[in-house]
């Protein structure tokens, strides 16, 4: 490819993800909420995911519900979006009636959705407390700069050139867990907030998804090894490698959320999490 | 969602989005915002001197940093070049965090001075992005830094009328929403700050006290930039500069509530890093 068609291509791919930014994305909001089939009953979830992007949660939740007594309605995705849109409209009490319409289940089953932005829209937990008040709300965290890497190659196969410091800069705040903890805790008491670690997870899935099934108030089950195998969800398109300087910028700018989550979260074994090795904090 | 009003929230989307692009390109005078190539300062007068920057102002958006510089820039020993604009947004474009020798040598053209005089600049962006301190750092390491921080409610609620993010984050209430939220999380950014500067080396103001006793900050701020604190008495204090334009959106109760509920604990974190400068009672928090 001759380097005028690259430059070329490369302004092609900027330009769109300009006009994208622009004009932004289209309005992310739930499904139509299924029938209820008979036999079943609706009700708020049991529990509901909020976090984080990129950090495992489609796997994850992929693995509760291979537990024989987790129901999901076969209309009702993973990630429901629900409290996306209502920051620029006014809160009902129909809101928290319709959101109890997407969880139809038998009798004995539990239910319950993922949708891992809710942690960082400002508004949302305060509202799934409203509409979910006894859900028992998950939290999968993931070393915050690999995190990073991941989200940033979210949206579709950007060159790093096509990026821009608005697309690092929100990357970047999704991985300040601290601030958001602190608004998940403010409106849920602690032990009804059960948080999980990736690399945790990814070195002893059964041990820890017992753990998970317990906090849901699940039976003991013994799931197929191949179950855990399974990639859900893998991030597609190529990862930014952080520059040495991206790298240390981030590290000195997580430090500064780590160093709240040691107090904030002490269940966390921070030691997991190469940028808190690397930031002295474990 | 009926597919009629995704066609009328679609149009609305590219009416607001056009119009917000026109004013953009009125206020910046043609350009795009987000600037992709070199930036190039206006050339120097003769005999002035090139040297980094004696004082940068790193934020906030929509807390008064245009009225606060332009008062700076009255004092009679303090520089800037024609053409040289308040905001040089010069760090945006390195989130990369490298820059080589070259490019921090353009980024002091923008502060040539006649002798004995001082240079400087303000973008209330530097401090939400976490690769700028380092890089001021290296630009200048010298330099005073200034903050000024103003009560994150009453930021956001400005930011929306502004369309701070406008062409940036997305025109999706929701992205902007969130931006303009992590924009007011001060406490964060203060710190991150602190670990690429001696707290000696940054003067945090607040808006609120500015307003009520402008003279007072005023003579602090040019004491802490080792200025003369006397000219300030003969200033145009009261003067506001670039008030928000347009009628003001306003915030609904509800999410007036949920702003002030959730500002609480980052107002309350940063209180306690500013036990001098940070008055709260001045701030709306929760009863």
């Amino acid at each position: 490819m001759s380097s005028l068609e690259q430059r070329l291509r490369r302004e092609v791919v900027r330009s769109s993800r300009a006009w994208h930014r622009f004009r932004g994305p289209a309005p992310m909001g739930p499904p139509e909420p299924p029938e209820c089939p008979a036999n079943q009953r609706i009700g708020p979830p049991d529990y509901v995911g909020i976090g984080a992007q990129k950090a495992g949660t489609s796997w994850w939740n992929a693995l509760i519900e291979a537990h024989p007594d987790v129901h999901r309605h076969k209309d009702q995705p993973k990630e429901l979006h629900y409290f996306d849109l209502l920051w620029d409209r006014p809160w009902s009490a129909a809101d928290a009636t319709r959101y109890a319409r997407y969880f139809p289940r038998p009798s004995g089953s539990v239910t319950g959705e993922w949708t891992p932005g809710y942690m960082i829209d400002f508004w949302a937990p305060g509202l799934i407390a409203r509409a979910a008040p006894d859900a028992k709300i998950l939290v999968l965290l993931r070393d915050p700069i690999d995190r990073f890497r991941s989200g940033l190659t979210h949206t579709d196969d950007a060159t790093v050139s096509s990026l821009s410091h608005r697309d690092a800069a929100g990357a970047f705040q999704r991985g300040l867990y601290a601030q958001q903890l602190r608004r998940v805790f403010d409106a849920f008491p602690r032990e009804q907030v059960h948080i999980l670690q990736y690399e945790i997870c990814r070195e002893d899935p059964a041990r820890e998804l017992a753990r998970t099934f317990g906090f849901l108030g699940l039976r003991t089950v013994q799931l197929p090894p191949a179950t855990f195998v399974r990639e859900v969800n893998p991030t597609t398109g190529t990862k930014v490698d952080p520059s040495p300087g991206l790298r240390a910028a981030l590290l000195e700018g997580y430090a500064v959320d780590m160093e709240q989550l040691r107090t904030l979260a002490p269940e966390l074994d921070l030691a997991r999490w190469p940028t808190a090795r690397a930031a002295g904090l474990a | 969602m009926t597919s009629r009003d995704g066609v009328t929230g679609t149009a609305r989307r590219y009416v607001g989005g056009a119009a917000i692009l026109a004013r953009s390109l009125r206020q910046s005078g043609g350009h795009l915002p987000e600037p992709a190539a070199a930036q190039v300062a206006p050339p120097a007068p003769a005999g002035w001197t090139i040297a980094p920057p004696d004082f940068i102002g790193v934020g906030t958006a929509r807390s008064g940093t245009t009225w606060w510089d332009s008062l700076i820039h009255t004092h009679p020993d303090v520089a800037r070049v024609e053409g040289v604009p308040k905001e040089v947004h010069y760090f945006d474009r390195f989130w990369q965090g490298e820059c080589t020798d070259a490019e921090i040598a353009a980024y002091h053209a923008y502060f040539a001075r006649p002798d004995g005089k001082r240079a400087g600049e303000w973008t209330p962006g530097y401090m939400l992005d976490p690769w700028t301190p380092s890089l001021l750092r290296r630009a200048a390491p010298d330099a005073k830094l200034l903050v000024l921080l103003r009560d994150p409610v009453e930021r956001f609620r400005s930011g929306r009328t502004l369309a701070e993010n406008r062409l940036t984050v997305g025109a999706s209430p929701r992205a902007a929403a969130n931006a303009g939220f992590q924009r007011g999380v001060f406490a964060d950014q203060l710190l991150r700050l602190w670990r690429a500067f001696p707290r000696e080396q940054v003067l945090v103001l607040q808006f609120e006290r500015c307003v009520h006793e402008p003279l007072e900050h005023l003579r602090r701020t040019f004491s802490f930039l080792g200025l003369d604190p006397e000219p300030a008495g003969a200033m145009d204090v009261a003067s506001v500069v670039n008030e928000s334009r347009g009628p003001k959106l306003d915030l609904t109760l509800d999410q007036q509530t949920t702003l002030v509920a959730r500002y609480a604990p980052e107002n309350r974190r940063l209180a306690a890093l500013l036990p001098d400068d940070l008055d709260l009672s001045l701030w709306a928090m929760p009863r």
